[in-house]
């Protein structure tokens, strides 16, 4: 297990140093130039070179690269081109935002999702399953920002419940997590739902039945467990795609989060700040891929002695 | 035609009727097949149903953020310009820019797919740790990131798309051939010194067919997803050009006086993703009858 | 005169599937006494496991429905019985393996623990440890060593996971075990380990057992009472002699027996019955085994034929009456 666990680690570093390098390479590559930026259209090309020189954009790419990671491994992060702020402190101000945020929605769509999925499958074809199922493709149907815009009129504009923008309080967080939620939300819902579906068609629960079992514990007990595992996956994988959302929420209710600093960064070619927080975004995401692959373990013991294997 | 030949394409047949007859039975999908019938129909005959030139261009500005009535059936926008026209406008480009990004993933992901699957190995090993590599970003930060990165325009929109979108179907195609692979009818066609691209073609490809229309569909819906997305942030298709996403942009400073400017775009957007994910889910309970009882 | 534990009368059972309504039981008749074993035999689709589900009350939700019938067990006819009073029989009275011991155990769930919670249910009044002991008393007595109660389903082979269902099954020492084809999908030497434990420890813990099977052999060698049944009837019932031994059979059965190699006879090849079993969703008028009879008269299309009754032996088919005559 721990072999498993440190060779997913060892993965990790590798996915993080690939994707710095494909980051690096667009941002070298691609038009634009930061000094240029900073100084505006009417810099006299001393001015810039001279800019580029202070920067270090005049060394070579290779150069360039390494020096990134020479910093990273020394715990320094560079400074931003833009504000000349260390760029480490700018992302530390900023990932818990998108954490909490996308954090929160996951927790929504998973104790709002899993419930209603095993109720749908349980009581397949009722007026429950019906409703829910035709609410889960909406929420996977209806784009984030439409979804986020119409809560912001109704919620915060209209009724004033909550606050629109900005993140002053928790309940700051309640409509851009719940928006953001939706669509994980509904892929959860119909997943379990078809699982559980699954599992429950399985002999082993005619087995449990056989034994005289309780419907409950013949849901939550035997099938529950066994359906875990795909639902786990979507949790997993959809985290991922809920660190990316958070770019639009975070636009639509005026949140600082990771998404719009990095937006920004990438178009004034502010490349510390970008590699930075695609480097944050990425281990988050592979951790939390770790942390899933660990739960399979627990869950389901035939993984487990795959894991011990190899 | 020799009878061997007869019996295959009889067989092909056969079994795309038998998939489009469980289809033809599920009625979501086929509701989702209709909405998706009806908003590419609106979207190729929009010029006779609403001349962009005389509703949208020949704006007459008097005519401003009216609400939807008989004339203007979805209200005009703060320029005066008739929303509903322009929905079904943006329909073209919404709708035929998801279909060309789908297409490029899926010819390069396929053929990424199809040589890591048949040839494994060391093939296998690279390519796939580089797919794992670009699903390790989440698709939609992953095309936000390369518009930003290389400028807004319609290409690199489309580039961005397709990048985020390869590792996906190198993915599905891959496990299909690797489950393919194994099966006795590829063994006895390789027993019979078939030749490899003869065995990807003949048998490997039409196997892998349903999946891939599958992840497709779907593919699709994501993608007007994130096109309008893109756009809504400004890093899509850039206004005065009809797009769902732009229009939203736009729609979005009078939202508190005019919801319905965001409203009916989004209306749009939500019913053709919601067709294309009806069909491919039910598509999807076609090609493989075991997942439904 | 020994007691009756399980009489089915008449028992109609159709599945409602989204093409048509399958009728997979039309009018089911049997009865077991007790401690005796009753084998259940037909092809594939004759209904012998709807049959098993039916006395169990765990046909499919709403896709399958007992249209008429009765089910006497103990005298007290099953299918007034609430749901929650069938949870008190299942398990503590009748219990089931089900044919496929790859499938049939929880994979999640410790086997100790899928055994336990057995008892559990049914023995809520003894203590942690008195279960814990009973766990391991029936491990052993299905041939596993106790300790490896604390092993998950994967860590098992086929038949030794079979051995685990069959602990279940027995833990509760219930009246009676209903087999669905206990060892159909297990290897042909561990197939007779199997089904002689079954045999012993039916008869130590007095239970009896309907075995379902479509394996003659295995009837022979464990069966008291023997019901062959086609297209959701049964066609011939008796006493294992009357089957194996007797003179005048249904010519189904006579198939049967015709399918089967034998060592000792000097027949060039086997005589297995022509065609396939009928489409339940469309059954033959008459006889239901007309079309693929080889004694089929006019009358055998048209009319069904009644039960004749030769002591406990029963055959329903039209030969009979002119034997008779």
């Amino acid at each position: 297990m721990t072999k498993y666990i440190l060779k997913r680690l060892a993965m990790m570093v590798l996915v993080v140093l690939g994707i710095s390098f494909i980051v690096f390479t667009i941002m070298s590559l691609t038009p634009g130039n930061a000094a240029q930026m900073i100084l505006g259209q009417s810099a006299s090309p001393e001015q810039v070179a001279k800019l580029e020189a202070e920067l270090g954009l005049d060394q070579p790419f290779f150069a360039r690269f390494f020096g990134f990671w020479k910093g990273v491994l020394q715990g320094d992060f560079g400074k931003s081109y833009q504000t000349k702020l260390p760029v480490f402190d700018e992302i530390l101000a900023r990932f818990p935002t998108t954490l909490k945020l996308s954090t929160f929605a996951m927790l929504i769509a998973t104790l709002i999702g899993v419930p209603v999925g095993v109720i749908s499958a349980v009581r397949q074809y009722s007026i429950v399953d019906g409703v829910s199922m035709v609410i889960a493709m909406l929420f996977a149907s209806v784009p984030s920002f439409v979804m986020g815009l119409l809560l912001q009129l109704e919620f915060a504009l209209n009724l004033r419940w909550l606050p629109a923008t900005g993140v002053a309080s928790w309940q700051s967080y309640i409509l851009p997590a719940f928006t953001l939620s939706a669509s994980t939300m509904a892929t959860l819902t119909r997943m379990t739902r078809s699982t559980m579906l699954e599992a429950i068609r399985q002999d082993y629960i005619r087995t449990a039945r056989a034994k005289g079992a309780t419907e409950s514990s013949v849901v939550l007990r035997h099938a529950l467990r066994n359906a875990l595992l795909p639902i786990v996956t979507v949790i997993g994988v959809d985290f991922g795609y809920l660190l990316g959302g958070t770019v639009i929420i975070e636009s639509v209710f005026s949140l600082p989060g990771l998404g719009t600093l990095m937006i920004t960064s990438i178009r004034m070619k502010d490349t510390p700040v970008v590699m930075a927080a695609v480097m944050f975004v990425t281990i988050a995401y592979s951790l939390v891929n770790l942390a899933v692959d660990i739960i399979y373990a627990f869950i389901d013991p035939r993984v487990k002695s795959q894991y011990a294997k190899g | 035609m020799t009878e061997q030949e007869e019996k295959q394409t009889y067989k092909k047949r056969s079994q795309v009727s038998a998939v489009w007859h469980r289809l033809k039975k599920n009625k979501l999908a086929m509701l989702g097949l209709i909405i998706l019938c009806v908003m590419i129909g609106l979207a190729v005959f929009a010029d006779f149903i609403a001349d962009y030139d005389t509703v949208v261009i020949g704006l007459d500005t008097s005519q401003r953020l009216l609400t939807p009535s008989l004339e203007h059936l979805c209200g005009t926008d703060q320029f005066g310009r008739d929303v509903f026209a322009r929905s079904i406008h943006g329909g073209r480009l919404s709708l035929s820019l998801s279909i060309i990004s789908m297409s490029i993933a899926v010819a390069i992901g396929a053929f990424i797919g199809v040589v890591a699957g048949y040839y494994g190995g060391r093939v296998d090993d690279v390519l796939m740790r580089l797919m794992d590599i670009l699903l390790a970003i989440p698709p939609m930060l992953m095309s936000i990131s390369i518009v930003a990165a290389l400028g807004q325009s319609m290409v690199n929109l489309l580039i961005a798309l397709a990048i985020a979108y390869i590792p996906v179907f190198a993915r599905v195609i891959r496990s299909t051939i690797l489950s393919i692979k194994g099966q006795e009818f590829v063994e006895a066609a390789r027993a019979c010194g078939t030749s490899n691209a003869r065995i990807i073609l003949r048998h490997i490809i039409p196997n892998a067919i349903g999946p891939i229309i599958v992840e497709a569909t779907l593919t699709m819906g994501a993608a007007i997803l994130v096109i309008s997305s893109l756009s809504f942030m400004g890093l899509g298709i850039e206004p005065p050009a009809p797009e769902w996403g732009t229009m939203l942009y736009e729609g979005r400073e009078v939202i508190r006086s005019s919801p319905y400017l965001v409203i009916f775009p989004g209306i749009a957007i939500a019913l053709s993703v919601m067709s294309l994910n009806l069909l491919g889910d039910g598509l999807r309970d076609a090609l493989d009858p075991r997942l439904k009882n | 005169m020994s007691e009756r534990l399980l009489e089915i009368k008449d028992l109609v059972v159709e599945y409602h599937t989204d093409e048509a309504d399958v009728h997979a039981l039309n009018g089911v008749s049997l009865s077991l006494d007790k401690g005796e074993t009753l084998g259940l035999v037909g092809e594939t689709g004759a209904g012998k496991t709807t049959t098993a589900l039916s006395i169990m009350q765990l046909l499919p939700k709403r896709i399958g429905e007992i249209k008429s019938g009765e089910i006497l067990f103990e005298g007290e006819d099953l299918r007034k019985k609430t749901e929650a009073q069938m949870r008190v029989i299942r398990g503590e009275s009748i219990s089931m393996i089900f044919q496929d011991p790859m499938t049939s155990l929880n994979p999640v769930i410790r086997v100790g623990d899928q055994i336990l919670e057995a008892l559990r249910l049914h023995r809520p009044d003894m203590s942690k440890e008195e279960q814990q002991k009973k766990v391991d008393e029936m491990l052993e007595m299905v041939g596993i060593p106790a300790a490896r109660k604390r092993e998950y389903p994967h860590q098992f082979s086929g038949g030794m996971k079979q051995r685990v269902v069959i602990a279940i099954a027995l833990a509760l020492e219930p009246k009676l075990l209903i087999a669905d084809e206990p060892t159909t999908a297990l290897d042909v030497t561990i197939q007779a380990q199997v089904l002689q434990m079954m045999n012993d420890l039916k008869t130590k813990l007095d239970t009896s057992m309907l075995l379902i099977t479509h394996d003659l052999g295995v009837v022979s060698q464990t069966c008291d009472k023997v019901a062959v049944m086609y297209a959701g009837e049964v066609v011939e019932y008796g006493r294992a002699e009357d089957i194996f031994l007797g003179k005048r059979h249904h010519p189904y059965t006579d198939g049967l027996f015709g399918s089967l190699p034998e060592l000792n006879s000097h027949a060039k090849r086997l005589s297995p019955i022509n065609g396939l079993m009928p489409d339940p969703m469309a059954l033959p008028e008459g006889c239901k085994f007309h079309p693929r009879c080889p004694h089929c008269t006019e009358r055998c299309r048209h009319e069904i034929p009644v039960i004749h009754r030769d002591g406990e032996h029963m055959i329903r088919c039209h030969l009979m009456d002119e034997e008779v005559r």
